[in-house]
């Protein structure tokens, strides 16, 4: 009796020791923070469990339908990956993957129904919002493959294809007839639209995981360098006369407002720079000591909205780097951070918590006033 | 500080760190890092482990003895464990020496784990993470080498194999057999049969669970394990010899999952100074053929050197 008992003791502990191990570690963490897009007064989110597009009304938050792709096996398995959605000639782009279900495309449905149009299989996971373009939607995978579909045929364009040496994170820009591609392989690839073929292609010193932001023939994009690079669109050459340097990765994108620009630090800054030489104008805006800046800057009015991981949005005025009223917090812990970039839509800035909560605030009087929440803490 | 936060600084992030700085180091490869980085923190790890690998050892050498307590006082089982425990702490042994090391190392295993999760991120917010755990003077580095090259010989360490399938699913297979081998080498055969049994259990249940978890663990975890299970049976055979090595001699699949081998369970169960009442067998009893200890007896592998010896 006493061995029996023991041996089951040692087998409760080696369970025990099982389940820490198993809570510690298991299956690696594949996780991404929620999209969030507003398009002709609809929001956008990525939330719920399990995740779907969630259409709400802008201005009240309203419910106003939801999307997911059916599975062809009845019911999704694991971790699911979706992309921010992206808006144009009247239907929503997203992309969705589920690991398990070896499951993962571009799905494009009508922001009314929120019924499935088209989709199209891709290679890998679609972490970056796709771009739309005079009816073509561009869109990178987890593998560096990128896509061109033509949206009214849902097909892919016939010859078109891209292959970078990592994974592309950050949305691709469209200019004219030039596609912006940023990779995880430390480059920033030019490309011709028509046949996706490589114009130029541009070194930066750690990988771009962010979309390019272009102002007066000049695009500037951070990096895991801790740079922001100034690049030509013509030439893929860098300004010479331009140098910054941030203390960690520069993970967002770059928010230009005429000659000035604003940038968010994964070491918890914004900077606010001189475009012409990214020369720092101002003292930065350092968010507390154990918090950082994922989430790009986002302008409405005077105010610059940041952010921050442990999920405080603080407004700031543009010029002065002053933060104006009391900072938005809810209620710090990790779990609830930000790290989507905030989004202004008229007077309204709209963002998501890690956790899929869209907190909505208006701009009233130059100061931020919360208006509504999703979920609503009624229906939690 | 939490206790979370108390083990990032403790232990994750100075691993983290070395482990990405032997990554610089060694030509950017992650596998030869994590190599490199085991037989690194077995070292750093030995004034911690040789101790207990020793008492291992020592309960070996005690199995004579406890023999003679089993037949002394093997009906009276309060005086058996009196006499026991007096015999352990005279001759300073553990019973639970053999499970002791892989405790040891477990905030190391969850540190280490943590740490390839991070380095290998292939997620961003594995990479967000990374970000806020490099030292400040790795970080411009590091930076420039991110996303680090995760693949060794086709597989993708920071993948599981579960996931990736193929030849990867050798590397969970390879994980318990390796560490199987270390606990059998590093466990006391024969004595007390509770005790014995439960060192059984151990030996064959810790390396079956880990064999299952590394299925869904990194693959560069699982290089990690075997790395880290063969330094510990060379160590294991410096301090108490290499028979255990031998261990397919007198093991049959009864023995293996623990049950008693056809052929001589009834001698053992008749012999009250070996694993009479409970039935050691499964590894301790291969371990005893091996070394020649079945049962209460001599085995004739025993006697043949006796005889050796005389002559």
């Amino acid at each position: 009796m006493i061995k029996s008992g023991r041996v089951w003791g040692a087998a409760v502990a080696l369970l025990l020791l099982g389940s820490l191990l198993s809570a510690c570690g298991g299956a690696l963490p594949a996780e991404n923070w929620p999209g969030l897009t507003v398009a002709g007064g609809v929001v956008y989110a990525i939330s719920g469990s399990p995740q779907q597009v969630y259409m709400l009304d802008a201005e009240t938050g309203t419910q106003k339908g939801t999307f997911m792709p059916a599975s062809p096996t009845g019911t999704f398995k694991g971790q699911l990956y979706w992309s921010p959605v992206t808006v144009g000639d009247e239907t929503a782009f997203v992309g969705f993957a589920s690991p398990s279900d070896k499951f993962a495309g571009l799905f494009a449905f009508d922001p009314a129904t929120g019924q499935e149009k088209w989709r199209i299989p891709a290679d890998n996971l679609i972490l970056a919002a796709p771009v739309y373009a005079d009816g073509t939607v561009y869109f990178g995978t987890s593998s560096g493959r990128v896509y061109a579909v033509d949206t009214a045929a849902g097909a892919l364009k016939p010859g078109w294809s891209f292959q970078a040496g990592e994974a592309i994170w950050g949305s691709p820009l469209v200019i004219g007839e030039r596609l912006y591609v940023p990779a995880m392989d430390h480059y920033l690839y030019c490309l011709d639209t028509k046949t996706g073929q490589e114009v130029w292609k541009f070194k930066a010193g750690g990988s771009l995981a962010a979309q390019p932001s272009p102002s007066d023939g000049t695009l500037y994009q951070g990096a895991f360098d801790g740079k922001v690079h100034a690049v030509e669109t013509g030439s893929g050459q860098q300004a010479s006369d331009f140098e910054f340097q941030a203390q960690n990765w520069v993970w967002s994108e770059v928010l230009v407002d005429g000659a000035r620009l604003y940038v968010t630090s994964l070491d918890g800054k914004l900077y606010t720079l001189d475009a012409a030489t990214g020369k720092v104008l101002s003292n930065a805006y350092q968010v507390q000591a154990d918090d950082y800046i994922r989430a790009a800057p986002a302008k409405i009015g005077d105010l610059v909205i940041i952010a921050s991981a442990n999920g405080q949005v603080i407004a700031l005025n543009g010029q002065s780097g002053q933060v104006v009223g009391s900072p938005w917090t809810d209620s710090g812990t990790v779990v609830n951070g930000i790290l989507t970039t905030p989004v202004v839509s008229g007077e309204w800035v709209y963002v998501i918590l890690l956790n899929g909560k869209v907190q909505a605030f208006e701009v009233i009087n130059g100061l931020l006033a919360q208006r509504w929440s999703f979920p609503s803490p009624a229906s939690q | 500080m939490d206790i979370g936060g108390i083990f990032n600084t403790v232990i994750l992030q100075p691993m983290l760190n070395a482990l990405l700085w032997l990554y610089s180091m060694l030509g950017n490869q992650f596998w030869l890092a994590i190599i490199v980085f085991t037989v690194l923190i077995r070292g750093l790890m030995t004034p911690l482990m040789l101790p207990q690998q020793r008492a291992a050892k020592k309960m070996q050498d005690l199995q004579p003895q406890l023999k003679e307590l089993q037949k002394k006082y093997g009906k009276d089982r309060e005086r058996m464990a009196q006499e026991q425990m007096k015999l352990y702490r005279e001759a300073g042994a553990s019973p639970f020496s053999g499970c002791l090391p892989m405790l040891i190392q477990m905030p190391v295993w969850i540190g280490l784990w943590q740490s390839i999760n991070q380095a290998l991120g292939h997620q961003p917010l594995q990479l967000l993470k990374l970000s806020q755990n490099i030292y400040n003077p790795l970080l411009a580095m590091i930076s420039a080498d991110v996303p680090l090259n995760r693949f060794f010989l086709g597989m993708d360490l920071a993948v599981e194999p579960s996931v990736q399938g193929g030849l990867t699913y050798l590397l969970p297979v390879l994980v318990a057999f390796t560490m199987w081998l270390q606990s059998k080498m590093a466990t006391p055969s024969g004595g007390d049969p509770q005790m014995a049994s439960m060192n059984q259990s151990m030996t064959v249940m810790m390396p079956l669970m880990f064999g299952f978890f590394s299925l869904n663990f990194s693959t560069g975890l699982s290089l990690y394990f075997i790395v880290s299970n063969v330094i510990g049976i060379i160590t294991q055979g410096f301090i108490s010899g290499w028979k255990g090595l031998l261990f397919w001699k007198g093991m049959s699949l009864g023995s293996l999952l623990g049950g008693r081998r056809p052929a001589q369970a009834p001698a053992a169960s008749d012999s009250p100074s070996r694993a009479g009442r409970g039935g050691t067998s499964s590894t301790s009893a291969a371990s005893d053929v091996a070394e020649g200890k079945v049962g209460g007896t001599e085995s004739g592998v025993q006697r043949k050197k006796k005889r050796r010896r005389k002559r």
